[in-house]
């Protein structure tokens, strides 16, 4: 008891709670390049419930995703939407308005029903449009993935279910929890 | 041979130096990429040639019907039919049914590049006998084929390599005969393809037309009877409203030495293939 206890409170000493919500992505898809590989990729998206529009650049395979008021933006689903068209998610970055959110490195913020693990980003306070670059395996192109983790493969770079990470805090949860940094 | 290999490596290159997107939706033969997880793709193609039969010329054709499903993101089947005249003198009849399976188990995806493989099985039954040395899945003979394909895309080239093994699966090469053997059962079957979009130069929506340009090698070996051949097949397609594929291909005999349905075997194709996006999907 006294150790549920013990997590419960350590969980609310590193995670911020936010109400703000992620409002806009853009997505990059890699491996192909063919305007009817990009409209699978595009009929995807837009069955997604939390998905309000898309747009598609198909000369650069991305796609400016604007998400429903309210709705909460699941990473995960759109990466497997991705994925389902037989391509893969090579950048997502997630734009959300912060509101005076203190951001430090190694610390999360619960955005909806994920968490967001900061990384590497300069602490300081964050006001207005902020824009987290997923850096998680499955959200990069394996090139990009070694250069921004040293190929690391600790399951801390796993998106889902985390149960141990390098960093001790990270055992006081798992739930959805997604690496980012700002630039 | 060796003039029409300079031109092939002279195109080949070409494609590599252009500026152009290139794709591999190609028109004979599959790339190691699926349909779409959930989608469903409805494709008719008839194929038409000048074929020796009875000993006078005469124009023949192929129907085939098949319907592509994606299972998941890495396994897709395809059934399909054909009906022709080709065995049935002048007649147009149900030939055969086949089950197509492809397993995509590797890919390497970047930004405007992918290296895929995969692994595919062809089952076929065919009411046709064997009356000529090519084998091949069509729907000329009975067949079990498998293969593996390779598919590279890479800046602006998209090539793509089959390699199989067929294996006739008629019922009269288990007949009791005495006499000499007429047909090989067994044969290597290989395609080299490249393709390259044409237009648009640049994209501006999924409304646009794309016109596609192909150029493929198809080639067939005997395993257990000498007789090979080397097809060259150039094709063009249209694409409109990203899901809609309009296929005219013109295939003939480069080289080769096998007993076929035509000498040079110059065939015409036309195909219309239609693909519903996320059709299985609740």
């Amino acid at each position: 008891m006294k150790k549920i206890l013990l997590s419960v409170l350590m969980l609310f000493s590193i995670i911020a709670v936010s109400n703000a919500q992620i409002k806009r992505a853009t997505l990059q898809a890699s491996g192909l390049t063919c305007a009817m590989c990009a409209k699978s990729v595009y009929t995807n998206l837009t069955s997604l419930s939390f998905v309000d529009s898309v747009d598609t650049n198909l000369n650069a395979s991305t796609f400016e995703i604007k998400f429903k008021e309210g709705q909460h933006v699941d990473p995960e689903a759109i990466r497997k939407k991705v994925e389902d068209a037989g391509f893969s998610v090579s950048q997502l970055h997630l734009e959300f308005d912060a509101d005076n959110h203190k951001i430090e490195h190694d610390t999360h913020l619960k955005v909806g029903n994920s968490f967001y693990h900061f990384v590497n980003v300069k602490g300081k306070e964050y006001n207005g449009p902020v824009t987290l670059h997923v850096i998680d395996k499955e959200f990069l192109t394996p090139k990009d993935h070694k250069q921004i983790v040293g190929g690391s493969n600790l399951d801390c770079y796993k998106p889902g279910n985390i149960t141990k990470c390098v960093v001790p805090n990270h055992e006081v949860h798992s739930l959805n929890i997604y690496h980012v940094t700002i630039k | 041979m060796r003039r029409l290999s300079v031109w092939v490596v002279i195109v080949l290159i070409g494609i590599i130096h252009s500026s152009i997107a290139a794709q591999e939706l190609y028109v004979f033969s599959d790339p190691a990429s699926n349909v779409p997880s959930k989608s469903l793709s409805l494709k008719y193609n008839s194929k038409w040639i000048n074929g020796d039969m009875f000993g006078s010329s005469m124009l023949m054709s192929r129907h085939m019907g098949e319907a592509s499903i994606g299972l998941n993101k890495k396994w897709m089947i395809r059934p399909a039919f054909t009906f022709s005249d080709m065995y049935t003198n002048r007649v147009v009849k149900w030939e055969s049914i086949s089950l197509y399976t492809k397993f995509r188990f590797y890919s390497n995806d970047e930004v405007h590049r992918h290296f895929r493989a995969a692994a595919f099985v062809k089952a076929l039954y065919s009411s046709n006998d064997l009356e000529y040395d090519e084998l091949n899945a069509d729907g000329d003979q009975s067949v079990v084929q498998g293969g593996v394909i390779l598919t590279q895309l890479i800046n602006k080239l998209a090539i793509s390599s089959t390699l199989a093994l067929t294996e006739v699966t008629n019922r009269e090469r288990w007949k009791e005969y005495l006499g000499p053997r007429d047909f090989g059962y067994r044969s290597f079957n290989y395609s080299i393809s490249a393709g390259y979009l044409l237009y648009p130069r640049e994209y501006t929506s999924y409304k646009q037309t794309n016109f596609n340009l192909y150029l493929e090698l198809i080639g067939s070996r005997g395993i257990d009877r000498k007789y090979y051949f080397v097809d060259l097949a150039p094709a063009v397609q249209f694409i409109l409203n990203s899901n809609t594929k309009i296929n005219l291909g013109y295939r003939f005999q480069a080289k080769g030495n096998a007993y076929r349905m035509s000498n040079a075997a110059p065939s015409i194709s036309f195909s219309v293939e239609r693909t519903f996006f996320n059709t299985f999907r609740k």
